[in-house]
C-alpha cells in the first residue's frame, strides 16, 4: 500500500456541528430544517471528521441564568428562548470552555439559530434571531476571567448590529464588523460613525462593503485595516462571527465572496473561535465555505476547495468599488490613529448627564416595533451603567412599558450603589410609569424581575 | 447439522451441532461435538480440514448442511499486505486535497465530479481514462478500484469507467466499484474499504474454490456461508463480490457467540461480555440484548473503513499477561512471555496471581496442572523487588510488610481496576456520542448494564470480582472454550439497505443493490412509501425470513426561491445480526 502523507491539523480543532435537523421558523423559510443539511453530507463526504486532530463534541444547553446575563427578555426567559436557542447558546459557552480549557486550540460552532441581531432587551425575534448566542458566550467567560479582552470580528452580510449593540459602552470588547452596506440591506445600520459609547470609543468599528465586493475586497479590508486593529488591541481571544451570506450565490444579499476566499479571511484572521451565523445559500455555498473553514481553523491546506460552479474571471470586482472601499479603510486607519487624542465631548457632547440613545428597533421576524431609550451613566472610572426604556408594540397592540437597569460586571463601587439605590427607587416611584422593571446585575451575577 | 468452524490467531475452534432428536420443533439444537486444533498460519485451510474432519470422526455425521466459517484469511492479507499491487481510479472533484488519498501501486486521478445531490457537474473524460490505463499495465495492476466522491448519490461515473476497463484488452483480477460497499458518506474510508475489496479479491477466490474441492471430495454439500464482520454471514457465492466484509470476523463471532450461549437477545438485557483471553481480553456490550456497532466503520491496518462491524475494544491485559515491576510500580502487560508460571512459564502473570489467592480453587477445569509452588516463586521475586525499589508509592500495605499473597490481591485489584476503567470509559464514549437534532439531544442517553457475562480461561475467577466491582450481576457462558465457532454456526446473514430518494431531481439511489434510476411520474414516494420501498428492498435482498427493521428515518423538504420543489428521504434498513436458531437443553455445562 502506498504511504500518503498523513493529514494532521496543525491546530487541535473542536467542532460542535449541531445542525437543529429539527428546528425552523417556518418550512419555507431561510432558517429552516435542511439548512445544514448539505452541509453535514460535504463535511462527511470529505471525512473532515476523521482527521487527526479535529474533534466533535455536542453542544451544551444554557440554563436561563446563562441567557440573563446577556439578554434581558421580555417579558421572560421562556417567553424568547425555545430549546433551540437555549442550544445555540450552549454550543457557543461550549466552544468557548473548550478553548479556555486547553481542551483544544481553536474551536467552531457550526449551529442554528443564528444570534447577532439580537439586542441586549428581547422583545421577539429579529433578523432569525432571538437570542445573542455570542454575548451569551462572552458573558459566561467573563465569570472566570472578568478582565478578558475579546475581539469580534464580524464577517456575516448583515451588520451585526446586536452585538455590537450589547457591547457598545465596552471597553473590553473590541466588534468589528464587515457587511455589504446598510442603505442595502437589512438591518440597515454599521456605518463608519458607529464607534461606540463614550467609554469605549473606536471599540466598535464599522466596514461597509459596497454590493458586488469580491474576495479582493474583503480580503483587502482585513489585512489593511483589521490585522492592525487586532495588532494594536491586543486581544485574549478573537472570534470570528463567521456569517456566510457574502457568498456569490446568497439569495438574501448581493455580495461576491467566495468559499476560497471566505477560508483566507479565516487564516488571516487566526481566530481562536467561529461561530457561525447567517449564510443562505444552502446548497451553493454553505459545505463548501464550512469545508474551507473547518480546513482553515485546524491549519490544513483549503486551496482545493471551491465550489462547482466557481469562476473567477466572472466575479471581477469593479475599479469604483475598489476605489471605495480604499477610500473607507483610509477614513478608519485615520478615525483608528486618532483614537487616543479625540476630545470625547466634542464627539458625544457634554456628558454631565451621561449619555442618551434613542432606538426604534423593528423585529422583523416577528412584526414588532420598540421603541428605546438608553441611558448610559457615563463615569470615567468604569464602563458606566445602563438605565432603559423600553415599549414594544406588534400590529397595532401596544404591549407593557418596561425599564431595566443593566450593571456590567467591573462598575466601580459608587456607580454600583447608585444604580442599586436607583433600582429600589423605582420600585417605590415608578409603578404609574412602568408595568416591570428589570435588574440586569452582573457584579452580583443576580437578576431581578420587578411585576409591579 | 450446522459446523461452526473460527479460525483464530492461535487456534481454530469447531463445533458440530445438531437439532435434538427428540424433539420436533426446528430451532432446537445441541452441540454433538467439539473440536480444537493449532491453527497453521500459513496454511488455513488445513486448519479448517482438520477441524473439520475432527467433528465428522466425532459425530459420525455422513452428511452436513450448514458449513460457517470465520477466517483471518482476508484480515492476514491486509494486515501483512499480502496480496498483488492495486491501482485506484478517483474521481474527487473539488475539496480535500487527493495527494492524501493516492494509496493505490498506481492512482489515476480523473477530472470529473458529482456533487452533494448526486448532479453530475463536470463530465469524466475518456481520453484521460485512456492514458491511464497505460500506465496500470506497464505495471501489471490487475486489481483495480473506482471511487468517485459522492459516487453514492450518483454512480454513473464509477459505472462509466468500468464498462470503459470491462471492455479493455487487458483482462483484470478485481474491479471494485466505490458506490456498492456502503450506503454511508465518507470518500476517504470508501477509497480504503473499495482498495482493500480489490487487494483481498484473489486470495478470496482461491481459497473459494480450494474449500469447494475438499467438501467435494468428502462428499460433503453444505451450504457454505462465511462470517462477515457485522456478526452476520453471507454465502460464499456472494462474499466473491465484497470478500472485504468477511475481515476482522473473529470479534463477530465471539460476540455471535456469547449471544447464542446466553440469550441475551431473548433477555433483552443490557450487557458487558468479556472474552479473557492469554495476552489479550475483548470488550462486547449488548444494549437491550442487541449487540452494537462501531459508530462509523472499522479501523483496520490503522486505516478507517466504511466496513461495518460489531462494537468490540480490545485491551492488551490476559492471564498470561507479563507482570514486571518497573520503577517501584507494578506493570501488568502488554507482553506475554509465555504461559502461567505455575504452568511453566517464565515469569509471574495474573494467572499465578489469582492460584496464590485462591481463586483457582473452584476453576480446577481452566488447566489441572498448575503448580501452586512455582506461581509463589514467581510472585516473592516481585515482593523481593518491590521491596528493594525506593518509592514503591502505589504499594498498599507497606512494602516491608507485603506478602506474597497481599501482593497477589494487589495484582488482581490492580488488573480488575484496568478493565474496569476501560468499562466505564467505553460507556462514556457511547454515551457521549455527537447528535444532530435538539429531541436526540434532550434525550439523555444512559446505557446502564446490568450483566457481565464472561468467557476465557481465567474469566471464572475473575467475572465475579468485575461484577462486584461495576456492580452488576455476574454470568458465566458455557462452552465458552468454542464460543466462536457456536457464534459462526448460529449467525443468520444480516443485509443493510440505504434507499435515498430526492424527488426534486427525480432520483432514486440503493447503493447498496447497485439501483440508480429516474423515478417515474406515479411515483411519489412519500415517508410512509420510502419506508416501504426500504423494508421491501431489504426483504429482497435478504436471504433469511427474519424481521427487517427501519434503523434511521431522515426527511427534509428541498425549497427553491421560496418555494417547495420535492423532498430528499433517507432510509436505511437491516436484518440485524442474531442466531438462526437455539441451543437448549440442560446439558450445557463444559
Amino acid at each position: 500500500m502506498n504511504k500518503v502523507p498523513e493529514l494532521k491539523a496543525k491546530n487541535k480543532l473542536g467542532l460542535i456541528f449541531f445542525p437543529a435537523f429539527d428546528w425552523e421558523i417556518s418550512p419555507t423559510h431561510p432558517e429552516r430544517k435542511e439548512r445544514l443539511l448539505y452541509t453535514r453530507d460535504q463535511v462527511f463526504e470529505e471525512g473532515l471528521l476523521d482527521i487527526n486532530g479535529i474533534a466533535e463534541f455536542n453542544p451544551d444547553i444554557a440554563e436561563p441564568e446563562d441567557i440573563v446575563r446577556a439578554n434581558i427578555c421580555i417579558p421572560t426567559v421562556a417567553d424568547i428562548c425555545t430549546k433551540s436557542h437555549l442550544i445555540s447558546a450552549g454550543a457557543a459557552m461550549r466552544a468557548a470552555e473548550l478553548v479556555l480549557t486547553d481542551q483544544v486550540s481553536k474551536a467552531f460552532a457550526i449551529v442554528r439559530p443564528p444570534g447577532h441581531h439580537a439586542f441586549r432587551l428581547v422583545h421577539g425575534a429579529r433578523g432569525f434571531c432571538n437570542i445573542n448566542n455570542e454575548a451569551v458566550m462572552v458573558e459566561a467567560i467573563r465569570k472566570h476571567y472578568p478582565e478578558i479582552k475579546i475581539a469580534f470580528v464580524d464577517t456575516d452580510a448583515h451588520h451585526a448590529d446586536g452585538t455590537q449593540e450589547i457591547f457598545y459602552h465596552d471597553p473590553n470588547i473590541l466588534h468589528i464588523s464587515l457587511h455589504q452596506d446598510g442603505r442595502t440591506l437589512f438591518p440597515g445600520s454599521g456605518f463608519l460613525n458607529e464607534l461606540g459609547g463614550p467609554g469605549a470609543y473606536a471599540k466598535t468599528l464599522n466596514i461597509p462593503l459596497p454590493p458586488g465586493t469580491t474576495d479582493q475586497g474583503i480580503l483587502y479590508a482585513i489585512k489593511q485595516f483589521v490585522l492592525p486593529v487586532l495588532h494594536d488591541f491586543a486581544p485574549d481571544l478573537v472570534i470570528n462571527s463567521a456569517g456566510q451570506d457574502n457568498h456569490y450565490s446568497d439569495p438574501l444579499t448581493n455580495m461576491n465572496v467566495s468559499a476560497r476566499g471566505y477560508a483566507e479571511l479565516n487564516a488571516l484572521l487566526d481566530p481562536d473561535l467561529a461561530i457561525l451565523q447567517g449564510g443562505y445559500s444552502i446548497q451553493s455555498a454553505l459545505p463548501y465555505i464550512n469545508v474551507g473553514l473547518i480546513l482553515a481553523m485546524a491549519g490544513l491546506d483549503y486551496s482545493s476547495v471551491t465550489e462547482p460552479d466557481y469562476q473567477p474571471d466572472k466575479l471581477i470586482q469593479s475599479k469604483q468599488i475598489t476605489e471605495k472601499i480604499k477610500r473607507e479603510i483610509d477614513q478608519l486607519q485615520q478615525i483608528w490613529q486618532q483614537r487616543n487624542q479625540i476630545d470625547l465631548e466634542e464627539v458625544y457632547g457634554s456628558l454631565n448627564n451621561g449619555y442618551k440613545r434613542e432606538k426604534r428597533i423593528f423585529y422583523d421576524t416577528d412584526q414588532i416595533l420598540e421603541e428605546q431609550q438608553e441611558a448610559l451613566n457615563y463615569c470615567p472610572d468604569c464602563p458606566g451603567y445602563l438605565f432603559i426604556e423600553s415599549q414594544a408594540s406588534r400590529g397595532g397592540f401596544r404591549k407593557k412599558k418596561i425599564a431595566a437597569l443593566s450593571i456590567p460586571r467591573l462598575i466601580c463601587d459608587s456607580c454600583y450603589n447608585e444604580a442599586l439605590a436607583k433600582f429600589e427607587e423605582l420600585k417605590t416611584t415608578a409603578r404609574q410609569k412602568y408595568d416591570s422593571l428589570y435588574l440586569q446585575d452582573l457584579k452580583a451575577d443576580q437578576y431581578l424581575i420587578h411585576n409591579f | 447439522m450446522i459446523v461452526g468452524i473460527d479460525v483464530g490467531g492461535t487456534h481454530t475452534d469447531g463445533v458440530l451441532v445438531a437439532q435434538k432428536a427428540a424433539d420436533s420443533t426446528a430451532d432446537n439444537y445441541k452441540i454433538i461435538a467439539t473440536t480444537k486444533v493449532i491453527t497453521e498460519q500459513d496454511n488455513l485451510m488445513n486448519s479448517i480440514l482438520k477441524a473439520l474432519d475432527n467433528l465428522i470422526e466425532q459425530s459420525n455425521a455422513k452428511q452436513i448442511e450448514r458449513l460457517v466459517l470465520s477466517t483471518t484469511l482476508t484480515t492476514n492479507a491486509i494486515l501483512e499486505e499480502k496480496y498483488d499491487p492495486v491501482g485506484l481510479i478517483l474521481i474527487p472533484g473539488p475539496g480535500i486535497s487527493s495527494d492524501y488519498l493516492k494509496y493505490g501501486a498506481e492512482n489515476l486521478v480523473l477530472s470529473g465530479y458529482v456533487n452533494h445531490r448526486g448532479q453530475q457537474v463536470k463530465k469524466i473524460e475518456q481520453s484521460e481514462i485512456k492514458t491511464g490505463l497505460k500506465s496500470f499495465m506497464e505495471k501489471s495492476i490487475k486489481n483495480i478500484a473506482v471511487i468517485g466522491k459522492f459516487s453514492i448519490r450518483n454512480p454513473e461515473q464509477e459505472l462509466a469507467v468500468l464498462a470503459y476497463l470491462k471492455a479493455a484488452e487487458n483482462k483484470f483480477t478485481s474491479l471494485t466499484a466505490g458506490h456498492r460497499l456502503s450506503g454511508r458518506l465518507n470518500f476517504p474510508r470508501r477509497i480504503v474499504t473499495a482498495y482493500f475489496n480489490s487487494a483481498v479479491t484473489k486470495i478470496h477466490q482461491e481459497f473459494s474454490a480450494a474449500i469447494k474441492q475438499a467438501l467435494q471430495k468428502r462428499r460433503l454439500e453444505p451450504e457454505l456461508f462465511l462470517l462477515k464482520c457485522d456478526g452476520g454471514t453471507i454465502p460464499l457465492a456472494d462474499s466473491l463480490e465484497l470478500p472485504v466484509e468477511t475481515v476482522n470476523s473473529g470479534p463477530a463471532a465471539s460476540i455471535m457467540g456469547v449471544m447464542t450461549l446466553s440469550n441475551i437477545d431473548q433477555r433483552q438485557q443490557t450487557a458487558v461480555s468479556l472474552d479473557i483471553g492469554g495476552t489479550t481480553t475483548d470488550i462486547g456490550l449488548f444494549i437491550q440484548g442487541e449487540p452494537v456497532f462501531m459508530p462509523d466503520g472499522i479501523v483496520i491496518n490503522d486505516l478507517a473503513t466504511l466496513i461495518r462491524g460489531l462494537y468490540s475494544i480490545s485491551i492488551p491485559i490476559g492471564g498470561d499477561s507479563l507482570i514486571q515491576v518497573i520503577k517501584g510500580e507494578l506493570k501488568i502487560g502488554p507482553r506475554r512471555l509465555g504461559p502461567a508460571a505455575a504452568a511453566g512459564g517464565p515469569a509471574p502473570t495474573p494467572t499465578d496471581a489469582l492460584l496464590v489467592a485462591g481463586y483457582l480453587a473452584e476453576a480446577e477445569s481452566y488447566d489441572k496442572k498448575f503448580d501452586l509452588k512455582k506461581a509463589e516463586t514467581a510472585l516473592s521475586s516481585l515482593v523481593k523487588q518491590l521491596q528493594t525499589a525506593n518509592n514503591s508509592k502505589n504499594i498498599l500495605p507497606t512494602a516491608e510488610k507485603l506478602t506474597v499473597h497481599s501482593l497477589a490481591e494487589l495484582i488482581i485489584d490492580q488488573l480488575t481496576d484496568k478493565i474496569v476503567n476501560r468499562i466505564r470509559k467505553m460507556l462514556a464514549d457511547l454515551e457521549d456520542k455527537t447528535v444532530y437534532t435538539i429531541s436526540e439531544l434532550l434525550a439523555e442517553v444512559k446505557i446502564e448494564p446490568e450483566l457481565l457475562l464472561g468467557m476465557g480461561g481465567p474469566a471464572k475467577a475473575l467475572v465475579k470480582l468485575l461484577a462486584q466491582k461495576l456492580n452488576y450481576q455476574a454470568e458465566l457462558i458455557p462452552y465458552s472454550k468454542v464460543a466462536n465457532a457456536v457464534g459462526a454456526a448460529f449467525a443468520r446473514p444480516t443485509i443493510t439497505t440505504t434507499v435515498r430518494i430526492d424527488t426534486a431531481a427525480g432520483q432514486l439511489d440503493i447503493a447498496e443493490a447497485g439501483i440508480h434510476r429516474s423515478l417515474k411520474a406515479s411515483e411519489k414516494f412519500n415517508l410512509e412509501q420510502s419506508k416501504k420501498l426500504a423494508l421491501k428492498i431489504t426483504k429482497e435482498r435478504s436471504l433469511v425470513k427474519t424481521a427487517v427493521e427501519i434503523t434511521d428515518v431522515e426527511s427534509f423538504n428541498v425549497i427553491e426561491g421560496f418555494r417547495t420543489v420535492g423532498a430528499i428521504r433517507e432510509i436505511k434498513a437491516q436484518v440485524k445480526p442474531g442466531p438462526i436458531a437455539r441451543l437448549k437443553g440442560d446439558d450445557q455445562d463444559e
